[in-house]
């Protein structure tokens, strides 16, 4: 056999490996991490303070989460009933303006890394609209179920109590097809 | 045997070219395939008639993802917004919220491209400035390898042309940085 051959053998089977990796990085039905990839669609934020629960951002949140698959996320969460600033200028809002948005919102990214056996995603933010975030590491504990993700926050953002955020995958975008 | 040698050359160069095309088009192809992923902002500037600024600082801090299902979501932030001395978001003063709705952004929602045009459509459905909700802002690209270019002809503080700029992240890079306490 000539050396050509060979070389042609080794890349056959190389670029075989290599498809069969890439087919195995996809699959949504291996770990947690494999499965928390993509962009998920918050349903419900509950906190419970003792008892009392308490819907942070009211009771038709809207919020977003994306975790890529090289290990980095973003998440934005919102009232959706936030007023308005009369100012077309973030800048320019008045002080109630400002306390209604900050109360209401709060946005966040960095990277994350996942435990599979306690089901726990780890997130180490890089920046966050609430500052004392900034810097910070922070745990999360993953219920996953197919298209369904509850996870649980035991620091949440307004003080004291216990998070628990609904998602749901979010679907692909039907634009996608309008576009030009 | 020669008759083998040959088949698995052929097969070898067509898989050789299938899948050099493929790698090729997620690089070279539309820029709807160049914009899909995550990036870091490297800076945003503010030009109001000649006038430059930056709006979050010299190092702020941002990061935009683009999914390849058509969704967004961008957050910048100034690296030295003041810490709530009641490490409690809803319970912020006065001061404290103005200096973060005054110096960060966060939204989310859903993008198209206009290849023509050069253009970025964003659709957003939610976001911590409320006036945006629910609003199409538009962004000219500027694609050149790793790096972009958003031109933000009316941006939310006001007038003025606003330019951000964004490096992509390495594939593995968060990997090796991230935090695991064990």
């Amino acid at each position: 056999m000539t050396t050509i051959a060979r070389a042609a053998f080794a890349a056959l089977g190389a670029l075989t490996l290599f498809a069969s990796a890439t087919a195995a990085g996809n699959q949504k039905s291996g770990s947690l991490k494999q499965g928390l990839v993509g962009t998920w669609t918050m349903v419900s934020d509950t906190v419970d303070q003792n008892g009392t629960k308490v819907e942070p951002f009211g009771k038709t949140p809207l919020g977003s989460m994306t975790l890529t698959s090289d290990g980095h996320f973003s998440i934005v969460l919102t009232d959706p009933d936030v007023p308005k600033f009369a100012t077309a200028s973030r800048t320019g809002g008045t002080a109630e303006e400002n306390k209604t948005a900050m109360v209401g919102s709060i946005g966040y990214f960095g990277t994350y890394t996942v435990s599979e056996p306690d089901k726990t995603v780890y997130l180490r933010v890089v920046a966050s609209t609430f500052p004392n975030w900034r810097g910070s590491d922070q745990k999360r504990v993953a219920t996953l179920s197919g298209d369904d993700l509850t996870w649980t926050n035991p620091t949440p953002s307004i003080g004291a109590g216990n998070a628990t955020l609904v998602w749901k995958r979010a679907k692909p975008t039907s634009r996608q097809t309008a576009q030009k | 045997m020669k008759t083998i040698c040959r088949t698995a050359m052929a097969f070898a160069a067509v898989a050789l070219f299938a899948f050099a095309a493929q790698a090729g088009s997620g690089k070279k192809g539309s820029l709807k395939q160049q914009v899909v992923g995550a990036w870091t902002m490297k800076s945003n500037v503010l030009d109001q008639g000649g006038t430059k600024t930056e709006p979050y600082g010299s190092d702020a801090k941002g990061s935009v993802i683009l999914t390849s299902t058509g969704r967004v979501a961008l957050i910048i932030t100034r690296a030295d917004l003041p810490k709530f001395a009641s490490n409690n978001r809803t319970t912020g003063t006065a001061e404290e919220n103005k200096a973060v709705v005054a110096g960060s952004i966060a939204y989310f929602g859903t993008y198209t491209v206009n290849e023509p045009e050069k253009l970025l459509i964003l659709r957003l459905e939610g976001g911590t400035f409320p006036n945006w909700t629910g609003t199409e802002q538009k962004r000219t690209l500027e694609l050149s390898g790793d790096e972009m270019k958003f031109i933000n002809q009316a941006p939310s503080m006001g007038a003025g042309t606003v330019t951000v700029t964004w490096k992509r992240v390495k594939e593995g890079q968060a990997t090796a940085s991230a935090a695991q306490p064990k």
